[in-house]
Parts: C-alpha cells; structure tokens; sequence
C-alpha cells in the first residue's frame, strides 16, 4: 500500500466515521414508534414512557375544543376496529383540515389516566393534498 | 372527443417503441434510414402528446365534469386560473404533463442533433433511452391511471380544487418542479447511448452541459417555491420540515448538483468517468423516485404500497434503469478509465472530489432518513420514522463542510497548489472569516454552527468578489478598457464560469437566510381579548378587532393587529380565516411583513363569539434573502444558459 492510499484510506475513515456516528446518534435521539392506535394498544406498557407517532381516525363527537381554540382533546380509534380508542389532548395551533372522522397522526406521550399528550398534530397524510374521497373512487389511486 | 386524448397515448407508444427498435436496428446496420425516421418520430409523439394535453386542457376549461379527473380536481366555482392549473394537481394530470415535457424535449433532442446523429454513433442509443422513458410513462397512462377515464354519468359539478392549492406558489411549483424532473432524462439518456456505443469520449459530457443546467436551475426553483407556498399558505411558520415530499424533491437536488461539478472534471482532466455515468443515471432515478413518492404517497406505508396501482410500475422502471446501467457500466469499464489522478490534496481536482462527495453523501442520508419507515417496517415489522432532528443534526455539519470547499475551489489551482498561490489568494478572505467569528462572539452569539455558516458566508463572498475583481483588472489592463465595461466582458466571455459563481453567491445568500431563520426564531402563542397586546422583540402587537366579511367564494374572518415599533405605530396585520363555500375546512391565512432582517409572522389559531381569539407570533429572521438567494441563482444559471453567439449564428 502506497502512503498515499494509506492517507486516504485513513482520512475517509475518520470522515466516514463522525458522519457514521452523527446520522446514528441522530437517529437514536429522534427516532420515533409510528404505529396505529390498535398496535399501540396492544403494547401499552412498552410504550408507556417513550415518545410514539399514532395515527387513527377522529372519533365523531368527541371533540372539545378550549375557549381560545389552541387546545383541544378528542379520541382517536383504530381503523379497523372501532372499539380501540385513545384519548387525545393537544394544545397548538390545529389544522385547517382537522374535524371529525379524519386520519390524523399525533406524536408524544401517554400520561396518567391515560391520555396522550400530544405536541405534534398533523391531519391526514400531509403528502396528499388531494381532495376528499369522491365516491370512493379516486384516493388510493 | 376525449378519446382522442387516449387514442394519442396509443399512437405515441407505438412510436415509441418503433423508435427503440428502429434507432437499434440502424446503429447496427449503419443505416441512416432507420435512425432518421426513429429520430423524426420525435416530433410525431411530441405533436400527439401535445394534442392529448390539450384535450385534457379543453375539457378543464369547459368544465366537463363526465371526465374523472376534472370532476375530482374541479368545479364550477374554482377561478379558471387555477382551473387550468388543475392540469398538474392530481396524479393523472401530473402523470400527463410530465409525459408532455418529456415529448417536447425528445423533439428538443432531435432538432439539436439533426447533423450530428451520422457523426456521432451514441446518438442513436439516446434516442432509444428517450423513448424507452416515454414507454414507461405512457404504460402508466394506458394501463394504469388514465387521465381520461369518464364516469358513466354526468355529475352535476366537481368535488374542486383543494383550497391549499389555490396559491400561486402551488401553482407553479408543480410544474417548475417536473421540468427539472422530466429535463434530467436527458442527461441519463447521453450517458447510456455513450455506454450502448462504446463512444465514451467527453462528446456527450458537452452535449448534456446545457441539460444539466436548464434541468437543475428548474429543480432548485421547484423545490424554492414549495418551501415557499408551504411558508405562506400551511401556516405553521416554517418553509422546510424534512417531510418525505419535500426530501424527495431535495434528494436529486443534490445529486444533480454533484454532477453539474463533476462533469467538469472530466472535461478539464478526462477524470471521474464511471462517477459521472452513475451520478447521471441516479439523479434520473431519483427523479423518478420523487415523482413517485409525491404521486402516490408509497412512503407513508408499505401497505399502501400494496394499495396503489402505480407502485409496482415504478419499482420495475427503477430497478430497470439501475440494474441495466450499472451491468453497461461494468461491461464499458475498460474505457471508461481516468487519464489523470490527483496530484495533490491541494488541488482544484481534490476541492471538486470532496465537495461530490459530500453532495452524494447528504443526498444518500437523506434519502435513508426518509426511506427509513419503510425499512424499519420491512425488516423489524415495525414502523419507525426519524424526526427532523436526524437530518438537521446530519447534513448541517456536511453543508459546513461543503461551504468550505466551495468558498476554496475558485482560488485553488488545477493539479497542484503552490503555497505562494495559498497565501496570495487566502488571506483575505480568511481575515474576513475570523473577523465574522469574532465579532458574532462579541455580539454574544454563541451557537457554533450558526457563527461558523455566518463566517463561512463571508469567506465564500469574499473569494467570489476577489475572483470578479481580478478577472476585472486583468482583463481592463489587457484591453485598456474601463472596468465597469471590462465586468460585463469577462461574464460575457465566459458564462458558464462567472454564471457559475453568480449561482454560488444566490446559494451562500440562500445559506445565509436558512441559518437566520432557523437558528434564532422568536415565536409566543398567546390567547388575546380585543384590546390586548403582547410585546415580541422589538414589537409589541395589540390585538384590536375581528372582522367577518362575505365573499361570493368564501367568509372571511380577519383579526385587526396593529403592530407598534419601539412604541410607535408601525404597521397593521390581517391574519385570516377562510372559509370557502363548498367546504368544510377553513383556510387560514397567515400574515407576514417581511423587512431585509426579519419576517414578523402572525397567524390566527382560533377564536369565539366574544372576538377573544388565539395567535401564534413568530419572528423569523432573514427568511427574504433565501428567496433574494433564489433570484440571483436564476441569473447566474441564465448567464451560464445564454447561448455563445456563434451558436446562435448556426
């Protein structure tokens, strides 16, 4: 081996190294459970302290909305099964497209009694903006 | 009448398809018949093409809804601005323009290489990947997802346009967007006719420089302007999150970048070969990849993976391109050998290596960070997804990295740089970069990346200024002329060089923008009574009144907002609510005063019948000068597109 490959071997090493250790240190401090309401359910102790991403669909009527329209609590419940619900409170700024019987995704943590603090509150897949779902035609192409 | 529309796909197709076997046929039978008949049939698929697009136009425009997409995407309300915008806001309709802009470039292509098609042999190979994408697309159209599919009855109007979408940021993001897309097939195609041929000399490098930029400068504004639709229309006072949609446009953004630099390297050097071909073909990919994921939504799940038609299509045309061009590059890998190697460390050659890398490298973590739910999900069972933390905490230092390079690169020399040559040319520019870093400190500003960006903002500007002036002065005392006109005759000698350097500083002004805006945000959520004011920096923002207004289209509900500035009235705020008539959801409308240092930024959360009502106050600093940044990058890439007049003689 030349010195010169040996100098580069060694610096992409290093490079490749911190880059390494920044992308895993990064992906362990933010990486996050992205499940639906009835897997969440169905694990609660082992998610009961970490932070975890749900989605669910916004249980019709169960919407309280605070005075100053920055809070909000409501249930969410699986997709399929419609027994598995979770209780959700947010305070934020709400999305304009937040309203009942819409898929939303909540990130944060279960708290005593047990609801789910939420701090993050995004409506729908925020990839799709398409319209609402015409005679079951069109959505999931 | 709409089925002309279909009919046309089925035509081009068939063209298409002859194109590949004819431009084939005639590179190995040397027959200029076959190829000159492939290659005008360019123009045959771009006219039936555009025939199909206007089809689709002309039914948009008289509102008939019996067409399935229109009746999603429209309706009788919808203004027919956006209405004819609504060609590219749905799936179908995105499918067909992108199909459109790749037609009108393969007519580009032919009517470029009319002479050259004989003298070249890759020319013909090129067609044949030219056509081979447009089989693709039009497969999708054909088989899969039919912008003309009609309903079996006519509905009395459309389901309309999502009011998110009717902003002019989401009108031409889109498109701006899918031209860089659709443009960068080009630059993959010469590099597969190259490798089919076995003619790996640099002729397709030349023939894809100007591609290469057009198809970049269309990304870069593409990707400017959805960050800056989601900064004024979602409301959340942000432009980036690292959402899945937007990296997917950001990914072949850098790719792409490292090709438009290393392609230089083997013009200069006869260097970076195989790292070419590849960096051509993965940004076509990653292109399609984009395309894919905007389109379908693939990255949310696997399961919807399984739900959507188009999913296998593209997994199958990606695999293709990849596989396919990686055995060409194998197979032409004696040819495809560097004339040169790097002398030194310090060099132009190495700055340029580095700076690719880093390039590819943030472009493959992010890629990773976004594909990462689906990873975990295939492999665990589970879905994980990484927050923005990941990609901030990995590319920041990166970017640092690539700023460096980019501020050295114009002053180093090619092979070797002498030490002389270091400190002529460095000592400055380092000066003013220590000097940046200091008095941030003294301005007590203690985030380490925020003072190394500021610094190296500076650094970079500095040796870009540095290179103007010499190349200025040297020119001035050769021709004797005056130095405001020996400026412009350096640019117009040579564009693609000063071109080059004007993009550089719009990037170090979009750097600069990106730096202030995330790293020192000011933001309050407050609740307010009418009457109440709440100070944030320098202002302090009295909420005064809410006003409902009736609109034939929508009922609006605007806060009043009177802004004071070190105690005097300054300006007044309108932060809105709208509600459009056939819609359930409200849109909200943020206000924003943008000033040359800071965006003051005011959205209404909410509010109930006794006007009391709550805001979220953001000051975002510096936001202007990303899209300042965005303006000088488009003249720097005109001046590198404008044509030489010799060119424009032929």
């Amino acid at each position: 081996m030349t010195t010169k490959t040996k100098k580069i071997l060694i610096g992409s090493i290093i490079v490749f190294g911190i880059l390494g250790y920044l992308a895993y240190s990064g992906m362990q401090d933010s990486m996050v459970y992205y499940l639906n309401v009835g897997e969440f359910l169905n694990d609660e102790q082992k998610y009961k302290n970490e932070g975890v991403r749900i989605s669910g669909k916004v249980v019709d009527g169960s919407v309280v909305r605070d005075s100053n329209g920055m809070r909000i609590q409501f249930e969410i419940m699986d997709e399929k099964d419609k027994n598995k619900k979770i209780k959700v409170d947010y305070s934020g700024i709400i999305p304009d497209i937040f309203k009942p019987d819409i898929t939303v995704v909540v990130e944060g943590k279960l708290i005593e009694n047990h609801v789910f603090k939420a701090t993050v509150l995004l409506a729908k897949c925020p990839s799709k903006y398409q319209e609402k779902n015409e005679k079951g035609t069109t959505e999931k192409n | 009448m709409i089925d002309i529309g279909f009919y046309s796909f089925i035509v081009s197709i068939i063209l298409a398809v002859y194109i590949v076997i004819s431009s084939f046929l005639g590179s190995k039978k040397e027959s200029f018949l076959y190829i000159e008949t492939a290659r005008r049939s360019f123009y045959v698929i771009c006219f039936f093409i555009t025939v199909s697009s206007f089809v689709l136009l002309h039914a948009l425009v008289t509102r008939n809804f019996q067409v399935e997409y229109i009746a999603n995407y429209t309706s009788r309300t919808l203004p027919m601005f956006y209405t004819v915008a609504a060609f590219w806001a749905g799936q179908e309709g995105s499918l067909l323009f992108w199909t459109w802009l790749l037609a009108i470039g393969g007519a580009v292509v032919a009517w470029n290489t009319r002479h050259e098609f004989t003298k070249k042999r890759y020319i013909p190979y090129t067609y044949a990947i030219i056509a081979i994408t447009d089989i693709f697309f039009l497969i999708l159209m054909i088989f899969a997802t039919n912008p003309f599919k009609l309903l079996n009855f006519m509905p009395p109007d459309g389901a309309g346009l999502n009011p998110l979408l009717q902003n002019p940021g989401m009108t031409w993001h889109p498109p701006t967007l899918f031209l860089g897309y659709a443009a960068y097939t080009f630059p993959f195609a010469y590099a597969a006719g190259a490798l089919l041929s076995g003619e790996l000399d640099n002729s397709w490098i030349k023939d894809i420089r100007r591609w290469n930029i057009f198809a970049w400068f269309f990304l870069t504004i593409g990707i400017v302007l959805g960050g800056e639709w989601a900064y004024e229309v979602l409301g959340w006072g942000g432009y980036w999150a690292w959402d899945p949609v937007e990296n997917s446009s950001f990914i072949p953004w850098l790719s792409a970048s490292a090709l438009l630099h290393s392609v230089m390297m083997q013009e200069r050097r006869g260097m970076m070969k195989i790292w070419n071909m590849i960096l051509a073909m993965i940004t076509f990919n990653l292109c399609i990849f984009g395309t894919f994921i905007t389109r379908t939504g693939f990255i949310s799940s696997v399961h919807s993976f399984g739900q959507s038609k188009l999913g296998p299509f593209f997994i199958i045309f990606m695999l293709f391109v990849l596989i396919g061009f990686m055995i060409l590059v194998i197979w032409r890998k004696n040819k495809l050998k560097s004339e040169n190697e790097i002398e030194s460390f310090l060099s132009k050659e190495s700055m340029f290596l580095f700076a690719t890398i880093i390039l590819v490298c943030i472009c493959f973590a992010t890629l990773w960070g976004t594909a990462f739910p689906l990873v975990s999900e295939l492999i665990k069972g589970i879905k994980i997804t990484v927050g923005q933390e990941f990609f901030n905490r990995v590319t920041i230092p990166q970017f640092l990295l690539l700023f460096t390079f980019m501020g050295i690169c114009p002053l180093i020399a090619w092979r070797k740089a002498s030490k002389l040559n270091l400190q002529k040319n460095f000592i400055i520019p380092v000066i003013l970069f220590i000097i940046t870093a200091v008095v941030l400190f003294i301005f007590k500003i203690y985030l380490i990346y925020a003072v190394l960006a500021f610094s190296l903002c500076v650094f970079v500007l500095s040796v870009i200024t540095t290179e103007f002036y010499r190349g200025t002065i040297a020119y001035a005392s050769a021709t004797g002329k005056n130095y405001f006109s020996s400026f412009f005759a350096i640019i117009k000698k040579n564009k693609r060089r000063y071109g080059g350097y004007i993009v550089h500083i719009g990037i170090v002004l979009i750097f600069f923008g990106v730096t202030g805006s995330s790293a020192f945000v000011t933001e309050k959520e407050v609740p307010l009574k009418p009457g109440m004011s709440e100070a944030l920096g320098h202002y302090v923002l009295r909420y005064d009144d809410l006003t409902y207004e009736n609109t034939p289209h929508k009922e609006i509900v605007a806060a009043k907002i009177s802004v004071f500035k070190d105690g005097k009235p300054y300006k007044i705020l309108y932060p809105e609510k709208n509600f459009y008539r056939n819609r359930e959801q409200p849109a909200t409308e943020v206000a924003i005063m943008s000033t040359i240092t800071h965006d003051l930024y005011v959205i209404l959360g909410g509010y109930e019948r006794d006007k009391s009502a709550s805001f979220k106050f953001l000051i975002n600093p510096l936001v202007i000068w990303m899209w300042i940044g965005t303006i000088v990058v488009s003249i720097g890439c005109i001046i590198a597109l404008w044509p030489d007049k010799k060119y424009a003689a032929a």
